[in-house]
């Protein structure tokens, strides 16, 4: 799956082009670990191109997101469509991510 | 959005057949199928029966040749000629011949029904035998069969009987036999429509369902775009409640492993140590060695280290600024028990630079043995604040020139004698024109300004796409030809409509082709290409122009952006153009691609959807 990455400063975006599943979930994992570690955690995930998600994706967002969160860190997630809050919403887990409607709306909470 | 019957379909008829639904094309095989079918039996019945009845006059008019031969070679034995065109004129007639005569072998008729002139009335007393053989062969030519037999005259020599009747067959029997065919068509049309009309509304509802999967397959998982709506047919609420179960199947699936997924044992702490770890900022507490006794999470990562490799070590081990450890020191001596503030660099080869903001003071005034250091991430603070320096002082610089010329040129025309009417017309030319600079660069700065706030609103409307160029073909027109720059626009005669903000895809469109001249040297061209299928809007606008340096390329979408090239600074732009027209475009749900080489010319292609959601 193609991830693109773009920068806003310092903050690192990356959008992830097409659904969160399966073998997929794993790539997106591996790069969100690369660039968190690169980043010390200054980074976002763009979601507005990504149509649905299954359990290994979201199983994927919400490791990360511990793994920030021991370091008083959040997961920000911005545009995130109907699809991905239903499931979010489903499965309890809209609580575990900062989310924005924006890009530029979770770039400015780093400041 | 949601899967639609196959006649709500909006793309119905752009591809005919292949968007034609199942229901249609299923008719229409069967139609052809059938016409085709019975057109074949048809031309095969036809053909047959003609053959029949051709076979069937040859055999009669042999057999009737044959008696009239017979007949005939009495009468010529007799030398009664006049009893033999009598038998031929009433044979010819009761059997409706076309042809019915008595030749010698020379040529010369002795009886002819059809024919009197040239006829011999008297029979010759002998002649010459010709070539004719005494079979009695049949051929029918073009509807005509001809019957051709030679006897002997005994005594006298060889006569040829010639027969020849039109085939034609029972008119009554034909119309009979095409009536049936007729019926049988239309009671074939009548079942063929009341079947139709019978399977008419599984078949749509087959045709949805197909629409369906193909979504599924496609991968999309939302039961609003899966599940069909407007039809209730048996078949549609099977799919429906089909669809149903597995997406909730899914659902089910995802919070089990999700929650499974939660019930793993993750490192967690709890206390004073989990309240310190969820903090946002970093927390070293160091001993009156300088040795650390603790760290939070958020140090360590901060530091880029692990946290066992700052705890139980010196301070030296993990931060290496002098004046840093000069405070520590200066805390834990006592000398020093104010918090001090220092700014801290970070470098790693394989991680970004960042830069910290590290405070020091003693955990407790009246025990200085400790300290306690703060750390916090202002990389993002600072970019932030390096890119407002940086857009006030462009943006001043902006201002700048053109106000400064107007206070020159109003100055020099208040100095000059009020006489001096073309001095007084140039200051009010460049006044008027640093007038406009200044508007647009306020303009273009304030609609910056409401893209980053994001208070700028899109206000969609039917955009006709041939129009549109027409009008930017006529605006630069003039001034390609003015800097000798050769300017063709390359379209299809059809252009679609779009549906979007009229005024800033015009905005955009402006600064990409009036950019592409400005920076085209005489003699130089710029080519304008506009395509559209059925999702995207595309235009191309190549030069062949100075080129864009490949460090400038990305960086040439950023406010206030030119290139360093020392020929584009001489060129008048406030370097906001192409900042507003990539944001305008993204609001539209599009986007604007660069592509240059130095010395040989850019290309620029702006990419548009036609019905974009809301960016």
């Amino acid at each position: 799956m193609e991830i693109q990455e773009h920068r806003h400063g310092a903050v690192v975006v990356l959008k992830p082009l097409g659904p969160l599943c399966l073998e997929d979930a794993e790539v997106f994992r591996q790069r969100m670990f690369e660039v968190m570690a690169k980043s010390r955690g200054r980074f976002v995930i763009d979601v507005s191109a990504v149509p649905h998600i299954d359990s290994q994706g979201l199983e994927a967002m919400v490791d990360t997101s511990e793994v920030l969160s021991q370091s008083g860190q959040s997961f920000k997630v911005c545009a995130v469509n109907n699809t991905l809050h239903e499931v979010l919403d489903l499965t309890g887990f809209s609580s575990h991510f900062e989310s924005y409607e924006k890009v530029t709306d979770a770039v400015r909470s780093f400041l | 959005m949601f899967i639609r019957p196959p006649s709500e379909n909006p793309r119905a008829g752009c591809n005919w057949l292949a968007d034609c639904s199942l229901v249609v094309r299923m008719t229409a095989a069967v139609v052809i199928i059938l016409t085709i079918t019975l057109t074949a039996v048809f031309w095969w019945s036809g053909h047959r029966h003609q053959k029949l009845i051709q076979d069937h006059l040859s055999q009669q008019m042999k057999t009737l040749s044959s008696d009239l031969v017979h007949t005939s070679k009495v009468f010529l034995g007799d030398d009664n000629l006049r009893r033999v065109e009598q038998l031929i004129q009433d044979f010819s007639t009761r059997h409706q011949l076309t042809r019915c005569r008595l030749i010698l072998p020379n040529g010369a008729v002795l009886a002819d029904a059809h024919e009197a002139s040239g006829v011999q009335h008297v029979l010759p007393g002998s002649w010459p035998s010709g070539p004719y053989t005494y079979s009695i062969p049949a051929a029918v030519h073009d509807g005509t069969v001809d019957v051709q037999v030679a006897f002997d005259v005994t005594g006298r020599g060889q006569v040829v009987l010639q027969v020849s009747a039109l085939v034609t067959g029972n008119q009554f029997l034909t119309v009979q036999v095409f009536a049936g065919y007729a019926g049988i068509i239309l009671v074939a049309v009548f079942s063929l429509l009341l079947w139709g009309r019978y399977l008419s509304a599984p078949l749509h509802s087959i045709e949805t369902i197909r629409h369906a999967l193909l979504a599924l397959a496609s991968g999309e998982k939302s039961y609003s775009v899966l599940a069909i709506h407007n039809q209730s047919t048996p078949e549609v609420n099977g799919w429906n409640r089909i669809i149903g179960n597995i997406l909730k199947l899914e659902e089910i699936a995802i919070e089990r492993n999700s929650q499974q997924s939660l019930l793993v044992p993750r490192k967690s702490t709890t206390g004073l140590e989990g309240a310190c770890d969820a903090m946002w900022h970093g927390i070293i507490l160091l001993d009156n060695k300088m040795c650390a006794r603790y760290a939070n999470g958020a140090a360590a990562v901060l530091l880029g280290m692990q946290r066992s490799e700052i705890i139980g070590n010196e301070i030296s081990t993990f931060i290496a600024q002098g004046d840093i450890l000069k405070a520590v020191q200066e805390t834990i001596d006592g000398s020093s028990l104010q918090r001090k503030v220092f700014e801290h660099q970070l470098q790693f080869d394989d991680a970004e630079a960042g830069q910290l903001r590290i405070s020091v003071r003693p955990v407790r005034r009246e025990d200085p043995g400790s300290v306690i250091m703060i750390i916090e991430d202002i990389t993002q603070l600072r970019a932030a604040e390096d890119a407002r320096h940086s857009f006030i002082a462009q943006a001043t610089h902006e201002l700048r020139m053109p106000l400064t010329n107007i206070c020159l040129y109003v100055e020099e025309a208040l100095e000059n004698d009020d006489t001096n009417l073309e001095l007084h017309a140039k200051c009010l030319n460049v006044i008027n024109q640093e007038a406009h600079r200044l508007e647009r660069v306020v303009g273009e700065m304030l609609s910056v300004a409401q893209i980053e706030s994001g208070v700028l609103e899109i206000e969609r409307d039917d955009v006709p796409v041939g129009l549109l160029i027409e009008e930017l073909e006529n605006d630069y027109r003039v001034q390609a030809q003015e800097k000798q720059v050769r300017l063709t626009f390359h379209q299809s005669p059809k252009l679609p409509t779009l549906y979007g903000d009229r005024d800033k895809i015009t905005l955009a469109l402006h600064n990409l082709l009036g950019n592409a001249i400005k920076y085209t040297t005489p003699n130089g061209q710029v080519d304008v290409r506009i395509d559209a299928d059925e999702n995207l809007f595309a235009v191309v606008i190549e030069d062949t122009g100075i080129g864009i340096d490949p460090n400038d390329l990305e960086r040439i979408f950023e406010k206030f952006y030119r290139g360093k090239n020392s020929r584009i600074s001489k060129i008048a732009g406030s370097g906001l153009g192409l900042t507003l027209a990539r944001e305008v475009m993204r609001l539209h749900g599009g986007d604007i691609v660069a592509e240059s080489k130095m010395d040989e010319g850019s290309k620029f292609t702006l990419t548009l959807p036609f019905k974009a959601e809301v960016a």
